[in-house]
C-alpha cells in the first residue's frame, strides 16, 4: 500500500523479513524462554524474556509505542547477549538471535539508536578496523614478538609474501589485546608444530565485522562485503579461526555474501583432526580437573560440540567434567551480542553464575576456546576471588605440546617488548 | 428445522454469537495479513530446498513436541498429552456439524471418550507444573486464561458425558442449523449452553500461534538444511 503515512512500527516491519514477521505470530508464551534464559537467571524481570521482546514487537509492527513502552523495549533488546537459549528451547523454533539483531537494526533504522558504548565501539571498527581503536601497523606485530621472543619454530609468513594453502586468522582481540595475544601466539605455535603450510594476512588483516551485525549496524552487509572480496580477490581457499567470533562471522554472518566461499574451520576442529591424523603429538601429561564451557559463536551457533571436548579427551593428564548446562543448554557469560559494552554489570552477572557452576564441579580450571569468553569469565573469577582458573583451551594443548609456550610466558615476554 | 424441544431465543443468540466470532476471527486475520502487506513488496515464497524429509521432520517437531521434550520433559508430558487429546476430540465434534459423519469420525469414539476424561487432567497437570514446580512467574497471565478456559470447556463436556446427560440429537440439529445457516432452537440443557460460551471464548481467544507455529518449524528445518546454517541445537 503506497504512500500511506509510514508510522514508527512500518519502519520496523520494513526491515524485518517475512519469517521473522510469522515467527512474531508463533510464540505461544510459553515461558521456556524465561526458564533457560542467562540474563533472566541474575535478574527476574520478565522483560528481559524472549517473550516480551517478541509481545513488544509484536505490539510495535504497524502501530508505534509509548515513550515508556519503548525504553522498556529497547532495554531489553540490548540488555541480552543473543547467546541462543531461547531459541535452542523455544518449542516453535524462533530464531531469536537472527530476530534481535535484525530488531535492533530496524530500530536504528527507525532513529532509536543503539547504547552509548556500543555506538563507540561500531565507530571504532568502521574507522579502525578493529574494535580497539589502534593502528593496522601493529595488528600483526604479536608475530614479530613471538619469533622474537622465541615461541615459535620458524618466522610466520605474510599472505602476500607466501600464499600458503591455509590462512591463519588471529582476529581483534588476540592481535590487539595483551591479555590475549597469547592465544594467537600458541595458535601458529600449534599449526607449526602440526607441520601446517600457514600464512597469516599481519597487517592486511581485516576486522570480520560480525560485531556490526551482532549490534544492529546497517553497514554490516557493505563492510562484510568489501572483506569478502579482499579475501576472494588474494585466492584463499582455507581460513583457520581461533576467534569464536570472527568464526561466527566468517563462517556463517558472511554465508550469503561470499561470491565463491573459502572453507572455514575453527581451530579446534582443526587441531581435532590433526590430533585424530597422528601430526599433532600431545607429548606431556598435564594432570588438570577440567570443566568445559561452550561459546554460544560455536555450540550454539554453529553446532560444535564435540571437537573441543575430543581436542581436550585427548591431552594425557586430562579429565574432563561436564557442568550441569553444557552443550546446548551452556549457560552463556555475556560476552556476546554486545552486552558487555550497554551493560558491563549484568555480563558480569552471568560471568559470575557460570564461574559458580564451574566451581561445583570441583575442576582446576574452566577451559574453553573462545578468548572472549576467557575475558569475561576471567573477570568474574577476579570479582569472586574464586580460585578456579580460566584456560583458553590452546594453553591446556600448548602444556602438553610445547610448554615454553605458556600464556603467562608470552605474557611476560611480550610486556618487555 | 426445529428441534423437539428447547430455548429458541437462545438458539438464535449462540448461533449469531458463533457467527460474530467466525467473522471477526476473520476479520482479524485479514487487518493482520494487510498491515503485513502494506510494509512489503510482495508475498512470502517458499524456499526452494524443501524437501519431503524437511516437511517429515517439521511434522514430527509439530506432532511430538520435540523441542519441549528436550528442555522440559516434564511440561512435554502434560502439554503432549493435552494437544493430542484436543486434536482428537475436536475431529471426533465433527460428527455434530456434518450429515452424514465420515466414517472415520465414528472409528474415533472409543478413544475419543478416553480423550475427554485424559484432557481436563492433563490440563491440571500442566498448571500444577507451570504454577507450583516452576516457582517463578512462568505461566503468561494470557495463556493462564486460555489454560482456564479450556479446563472449564473440558469438564462441562465430561459432565456432560457422564451425569448430565443432554440431548444429543438436539444438539446435532443445532450445530446443522449453525453450519446451514438456518438458525434453529438450542437443546434444553444449561451445561450444553455454557460449554458451547466457553467454547466461543476460546475461539475468540485463539493463540495465533496455531497457523503461525507450523510455519516457524517448517522454516527452522529448512534452515537445518542450509549448507551454512546458523543455529543448532544437540
Amino acid at each position: 500500500m503506497a504512500g500511506h503515512l509510514k508510522t514508527q512500527g512500518d519502519r520496523i516491519a520494513e526491515r524485518l523479513t517475512w519469517r521473522q514477521l510469522i515467527e512474531l505470530d508463533a510464540c505461544t508464551s510459553c515461558g521456556e524462554c524465561q526458564r533457560w534464559c542467562p540474563v533472566y537467571a541474575r535478574d527476574s524481570r520478565e522483560l528481559l524474556t524472549a517473550r516480551s521482546k517478541i509481545k513488544f514487537l509484536r505490539k510495535i509492527v504497524g502501530d508505534h509505542l509509548g515513550d515508556m513502552e519503548q525504553d522498556e523495549f529497547v532495554r531489553s533488546l540490548y540488555e541480552c547477549s543473543a547467546c541462543g537459549q531461547c531459541h535452542v528451547v523455544c518449542p516453535v523454533r524462533i530464531n531469536t538471535p537472527e530476530l534481535w539483531e535484525q530488531s535492533r537494526a530496524s530500530l536504528v533504522k527507525a532513529g532509536i539508536p543503539q547504547p552509548g558504548g556500543q555506538i563507540k565501539q561500531l565507530a571504532a571498527i568502521k574507522e579502525f578496523n578493529n574494535s580497539y581503536s589502534r593502528s593496522q601497523q601493529e595488528r600483526g606485530l604479536w608475530a614479530d614478538k613471538a619469533w622474537e621472543s622465541g615461541f615459535l619454530l620458524k618466522p610466520l609468513r605474510l599472505w602476500k609474501e607466501h600464499p600458503a594453502p591455509v590462512l591463519y586468522f588471529a582476529g581483534c582481540t588476540a592481535s590487539y589485546d595483551p591479555s590475549q595475544q597469547a592465544v594467537a601466539v600458541q595458535s601458529a605455535r600449534l599449526l607449526q608444530e602440526a607441520g601446517i603450510d600457514f600464512s597469516i594476512l599481519g597487517s592486511d588483516e581485516p576486522c570480520c565485522a560480525s560485531k556490526l551485525k551482532r549490534m544492529g549496524d546497517s553497514d554490516f552487509l557493505r563492510e562484510a562485503w568489501r572483506r569478502a572480496e579482499m579475501i576472494r580477490e588474494m585466492g584463499i581457499k582455507k581460513i583457520i579461526v581461533s576467534c569464536a567470533g570472527c568464526y561466527k562471522g566468517l563462517h556463517s554472518d558472511y554465508a550469503s555474501i561470499w561470491s565463491d566461499a573459502p572453507e572455514v574451520l575453527h581451530l579446534t576442529q582443526f587441531l581435532d583432526l590433526l590430533i585424530s591424523e597422528g601430526r599433532l603429538q600431545l607429548r606431556h601429561e598435564v594432570p588438570l580437573t577440567v570443566t568445559y564451557h561452550d561459546p554460544c559463536h560455536l555450540g550454539r551457533h554453529n553446532n560444535i560440540y564435540d571437537e573441543p571436548r575430543r581436542v581436550l579427551r585427548a591431552i594425557p593428564g586430562v579429565k574432563l567434567v561436564e557442568m550441569p548446562r553444557h552443550r546446548s543448554f551452556s549457560s552463556c557469560c555475556g560476552m556476546g551480542g554486545g552486552l558487555k559494552l550497554a551493560y558491563p554489570e549484568v555480563q558480569l552477572k552471568m560471568s559470575a553464575g557460570r564461574i559458580k557452576e564451574a566451581e561445583a564441579t570441583a575442576s582446576d580450571a574452566v577451559v574453553t576456546p573462545c578468548q572472549t569468553c576467557v575475558m569475561g569469565l576471567q573477570h568474574a573469577v577476579d570479582e569472586l576471588s574464586s580460585l578456579i582458573k580460566v584456560y583458553h583451551s590452546n594453553e591446556v594443548l600448548v602444556r602438553s605440546v610445547c610448554p615454553e609456550a605458556s600464556g603467562e610466558a608470552v605474557i611476560k615476554a611480550f610486556s618487555r617488548h | 428445522m426445529r428441534s423437539p424441544k428447547g430455548y429458541g431465543d437462545m438458539g438464535s443468540v449462540l448461533t449469531w454469537g458463533y457467527y460474530l466470532v467466525m467473522l471477526l476471527f476473520i476479520v482479524s486475520y485479514i487487518q493482520k495479513i494487510s498491515l503485513l502487506l502494506r510494509n512489503k513488496e510482495g508475498l512470502p515464497t517458499l524456499r526452494s530446498d524443501i524437501t519431503l524429509s524437511v516437511i517429515a521432520s517439521a511434522a514430527v517437531d509439530i506432532l511430538l513436541l520435540r523441542r519441549l521434550f528436550f528442555s522440559n520433559p516434564f511440561l512435554w508430558f502434560g502439554e503432549w498429552l493435552f494437544h493430542s487429546c484436543l486434536a482428537l476430540l475436536m475431529v471426533r465434534h465433527l460428527r455434530f456439524f456434518m450429515e452424514p459423519a465420515p466414517s472415520c469420525v465414528f472409528a474415533l469414539q472409543t478413544p475419543a471418550i478416553i480423550a475427554g476424561y485424559l484432557l481436563p487432567l492433563s490440563l491440571i497437570y500442566i498448571f500444577i507444573a507451570k504454577l507450583v514446580i516452576e516457582k517463578k512467574s512462568y505461566i503468561a497471565s494470557s495463556n493462564f486464561f486460555l489454560l482456564a478456559l479450556l479446563l472449564l470447556s473440558g469438564i462441562s463436556g465430561l459432565l456432560m458425558k457422564i451425569w448430565f446427560r443432554v440431548d444429543l440429537t438436539g444438539i446435532k440439529w443445532f450445530s446443522l442449523g449453525i453450519v446451514t445457516f438456518r438458525p434453529v432452537e438450542v437443546s434444553h440443557s444449561p451445561l450444553f449452553i455454557i460449554h458451547f460460551v466457553l467454547f466461543l471464548i476460546v475461539f475468540a481467544y485463539l493463540p495465533t500461534h496455531i497457523a503461525a507455529a507450523p510455519i516457524s518449524l517448517l522454516d527452522a528445518r529448512q534452515r537445518e538444511k542450509a549448507v551454512r546454517s546458523l543455529m543448532h541445537e544437540k
